[in-house]
Parts: structure tokens; C-alpha cells; sequence
């Protein structure tokens, strides 16, 4: 093996002739990631909201089975839980697609997380706000609409933003799955110039994708830090 | 039966009411009746059950028995939607309740908005002239935070005014405001006592009480020991526990 000098890193981890041609599919990849994150940031908060609201609700069969979801999730490795779902269910001729199964796993995954922020958001806001609301007249789920979820996401916000973040992270685990995201491109590229140029530059197209959300959430945090 | 009563038919009447939080009695078989235009006051010792007793009227605490009555409509049986009783029943808190979220105006609006389902140009042109009368024209997009405790307390009467309530409940709403911002809440409360708007506030507010409330309740350890009229209990109160807390408030 030749011997390698400080002056051969920019040849290796940067070398801009190795990314020639393959911009587009590294490109490519980041669309996909993207699509998987977004599809799953929506889906796991409004699943989570749901969560949330069972959880404050009297029903104790139903706590009891959050709670315990709630576990599992804090308990299994997400990659884990992925392997079950697109490698274990088709033995019970449940079959996914690959793209599916990602999205499925992570809003599965995150859904517990963001319930139990929302639920402690919630829990929060001060009872005065409910009973005011109560005695004009307005529904628990009006109540709720109107005057809880609105001051409670609010308060959250800050911690479900980090959860999108990590969300976004998340979806590095399609590589083990037939989905040719931003790392499985970079991955595939790098393989076949046998050079780890593209990864570098995966990192940094994640991240450009996540330095806005992680510096938004720190101003949040910021400002709720002088608020109180 | 509905929005004509007879003379002598109360528009809210409470009839052996108890209260209880696990083996604490607050309330004692308490049985008493308001008529419409009636004002009432209500005042006793910390801890005497006033705020539960209120509370109990428009069923925000669950009474542990005993039946309530408004405009006919008992409020205590289960089978009562109880969302539609309190349309016709404001509340006005201690610490004002505003929603922290929205405008002065949007405070007022959102439940004429969501629950009676008005025009929202309707809801507004009302919450206008809420604000005008209680002296906040010009606060309408203010929101709660940039309001002194005196302007949100006011607020929270025009919200309550703005479902066009029968009678307005009050747990001491001026207690938590400095002694300068008493007066502007109390005047607003004894233009609408004068207007005849049916009124039950928990109050310490001897002058008010005195002028502009007909009645006051004393409630000492959960019961009534003393109701009659304003001035008559104020200036000859007959139970030695009125003349002892009233000699502590004055
Ligand atoms: N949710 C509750 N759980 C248990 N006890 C309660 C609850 N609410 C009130 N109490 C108790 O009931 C009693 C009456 O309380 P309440 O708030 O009605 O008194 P109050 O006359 O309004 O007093 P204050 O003048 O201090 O407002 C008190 O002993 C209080 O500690
Ligand atoms: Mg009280």
C-alpha cells in the first residue's frame, strides 16, 4: 500500500473529477430523502396530535396500550423495526413496498415521540383556559381546536422541530432496503469510482437540508429560554 | 317556558346542593333561588366554598348531589347538554381566562364564531360595541400580554356578554388587580347591574355590594348563614361569624 500524506485528504474525501457525471444522481437521492421525510413529518405529527389526545383521555384500556407502544418504541432500534416490517411480515403475506415500509416504520417510530411532546404541551396550558372556553358554551373538541391545541403547539414547537430532525435522519436506514436515497446513492457511487468523495458530499447535502430546521429550532428554544 | 318566565319562577334555583372532594365537605345542602335582574353578592372566609359553589351553577364542578335549576332546565341531570345551558350562562374568573393566542376582538368573537355559528362581520360589529362599552375601542388587536389586568378583565366581560347570556358568574373578579384597577372592572359590572343584567359575584368589594347588588349571601364552612338584603346584612349583619369577618374586611 502506497503511503498517504496529509496533502492526498483533498484528492480522497474531495475530489471533484470522481462527482463528475454523478451530481444527478446523488440529486436524485436527496429528492427521495426528502420525499420519505416530508411524507413522514406530516404523517407522524398528525399521528402523534391523535396519540396525544387519547392519551389525556379517561379511556385507561387505550393508555395502557399507548404507553406500552410507547416503550416498544423507546426500547427497539429503528432499524430493527424496519427489518421486521419489510423482511418479517411478508411471512405473514403482508408485503410493503420498500419506500412504504421506511415511511410506515419511522411515522410509526416518531408518532409515539411526538405524542408524548404534544401530550406534555397540553397538559400544560393552564385549566383556567379549558374552563373559560367550557363556559361560553364551546365543546370539549372546540376547546380543544380553538384554544388548547393552538397555545400547546406553540409550546412544543421547539421539541417537535427537533423531531423532525431527527426524522430526516432517520431515513439514512432505507439503505438497507432497495431505495436509492441520499446515502444509498452516494453509496452507490462511491463503490464504483472507489472513492468516498460522494459521501462527503451526502454529508453536506444533509447537511444543507437540516442546518435551516436545527437553527430555527435553537432560535425557538432561545427565545422560549428568555421568555420564562 | 323558555324565554318568558312567570314572576315568581326563579331563573336559576339550586335546591339542596352538596359538594364534597373525597371527605371534605365544601358545600352543605346549600338551597337558594335567583331571579332574573336579580344582583347578588356572595362573600365569606378563604376556603368557605364560594368559588365551588359558582362553579357548581354552570356545572363547571360536578355537585355531589343535589339539583340545579336554569330556565327550567335541570342542569344536574346527566341526560342535560350542558354546552347549550352555558351559552346562557357567562363566567367571569379571577384571573381573567383570556385565550393568551388571540386579539381582545378574537377573544370576544370566537365563541358567537364556533358555537352560535354567526356570520363572522356579524360576531364582529358586536364585539365592537362590547369593547366600546366597556372602554376598549381602541385595544381591539391588542393581544391579552400587552393589557394591564384591569383592560383584560374588562375583556373577558365583553367576551362573556358576547353569547348574550340570561346571567353572568363571577368569582372575584377584581382580587387579582391592583387597587387602581379595581374601580374601571367595578364600574363596568355595576353599568350592567343597572342595565339588569341577572348577576352573581363572589365579591369583597363592600361598596359594590352594598350599592349595586340586592342580596348577598354570607357562606360560612359551606352553609348560607346569612341572606338578605345588601345594605341590611352590610350595615345590621345578625350572625355574630358576619359581624367577625365583616369586621375583618372593612
Ligand atoms: N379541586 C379541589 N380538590 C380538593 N379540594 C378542593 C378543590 N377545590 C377546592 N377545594 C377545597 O374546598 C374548599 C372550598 O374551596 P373554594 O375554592 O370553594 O373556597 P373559596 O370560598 O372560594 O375560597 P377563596 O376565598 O380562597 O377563593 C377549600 O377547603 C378548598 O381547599
Ligand atoms: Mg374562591
Amino acid at each position: 500500500m502506497e503511503e498517504l500524506s496529509f496533502s492526498d485528504l483533498p484528492r480522497i474525501f474531495f475530489n471533484m473529477d470522481v462527482m463528475e457525471g454523478q451530481w444527478s444522481l446523488l440529486l436524485s437521492g436527496m429528492w427521495v430523502t426528502l420525499e420519505i421525510a416530508v411524507i413522514s413529518i406530516v404523517l407522524s405529527t398528525v399521528l402523534g396530535l391523535f396519540v396525544a389526545l387519547i392519551r389525556i383521555g379517561e379511556d385507561k384500556l387505550l393508555n395502557v396500550l399507548l404507553i406500552a407502544y410507547l416503550e416498544f418504541c423507546r426500547a427497539t432500534p429503528i432499524v430493527v423495526a424496519l427489518i421486521v416490517v419489510y423482511f418479517g411480515l411478508p411471512f405473514l403475506n403482508v408485503t410493503f413496498s420498500p419506500f412504504a415500509s421506511a415511511v410506515i416504520v419511522i411515522v410509526f417510530v416518531h408518532a409515539a415521540y411526538i405524542g408524548e411532546a404534544f401530550r406534555s404541551g397540553i397538559l400544560a396550558i393552564n385549566n383556567t383556559q379549558t374552563e373559560a372556553a367550557r363556559s361560553l358554551g364551546m365543546t370539549k373538541f372546540q376547546t380543544l381546536r380553538y384554544v388548547i391545541i393552538p397555545q400547546a403547539f406553540k409550546l412544543v414547537l421547539p421539541t417537535l422541530a427537533n423531531q423532525w430532525t431527527g426524522i430526516i435522519k432517520d431515513t439514512a436506514i432505507c439503505t438497507i432496503l432497495a431505495i436509492t436515497e441520499l446515502l444509498k446513492a452516494a453509496q452507490i457511487i462511491s463503490t464504483w469510482k472507489a472513492n468516498p468523495t460522494p459521501l462527503v458530499m451526502s454529508t453536506v447535502m444533509y447537511l444543507i437540508i437540516l442546518l435551516p430546521l436545527t437553527l430555527t429550532t435553537m432560535k425557538l428554544e432561545k427565545r422560549r429560554g428568555s421568555k420564562n | 317556558m323558555t324565554e318568558q318566565l312567570s314572576q315568581n319562577e326563579p331563573l336559576l334555583s339550586v335546591v339542596d346542593l352538596v359538594k364534597n372532594f373525597d371527605d371534605l365537605c365544601v358545600l352543605k345542602n346549600i338551597t337558594n333561588e335567583f331571579h332574573e335582574g336579580e344582583v347578588v353578592s356572595i362573600m365569606g372566609p378563604s376556603g368557605s366554598g364560594k368559588s365551588t359553589f359558582i362553579r357548581c351553577l354552570n356545572h363547571i364542578e360536578e355537585p355531589t348531589s343535589g339539583k340545579i335549576y336554569f330556565d327550567g332546565i335541570e342542569v344536574t341531570n346527566p341526560k342535560t347538554d350542558l354546552d347549550t345551558v352555558r351559552r346562557d350562562m357567562g363566567m367571569v374568573f379571577q384571573n381573567f381566562g383570556l385565550f393568551p393566542h388571540l386579539t381582545a376582538i378574537e377573544n370576544i368573537m370566537l365563541a358567537p364564531l364556533k358555537v352560535k355559528k354567526q356570520k363572522k362581520a356579524e360576531a364582529r360589529n358586536f364585539a365592537l360595541k362590547l369593547l366600546e362599552r366597556v372602554g376598549l375601542s381602541d385595544k381591539a388587536d391588542s393581544y391579552p400580554k400587552q393589557l394591564s389586568g384591569g383592560q383584560q378583565q374588562r375583556v373577558a366581560i365583553a367576551r362573556s356578554l358576547a353569547m348574550k347570556p340570561r346571567v353572568l358568574l363571577f368569582d372575584e373578579p377584581t382580587s387579582a388587580l391592583d387597587p387602581e384597577m379595581v374601580r374601571e372592572v367595578l364600574d363596568v359590572m355595576t353599568s350592567l347591574a343597572q342595565e339588569g343584567m341577572t348577576m352573581i359575584v363572589v365579591s369583597h368589594e363592600i361598596n359594590f355590594i352594598r350599592e349595586a347588588s340586592s342580596r348577598v349571601l354570607v357562606l360560612v364552612d359551606g352553609e348560607v348563614i346569612e341572606d338578605g338584603p345588601s345594605k341590611e346584612v352590610i350595615d345590621n349583619p345578625s350572625h355574630p361569624r358576619t359581624k367577625e369577618f365583616l369586621g375583618k374586611i372593612l
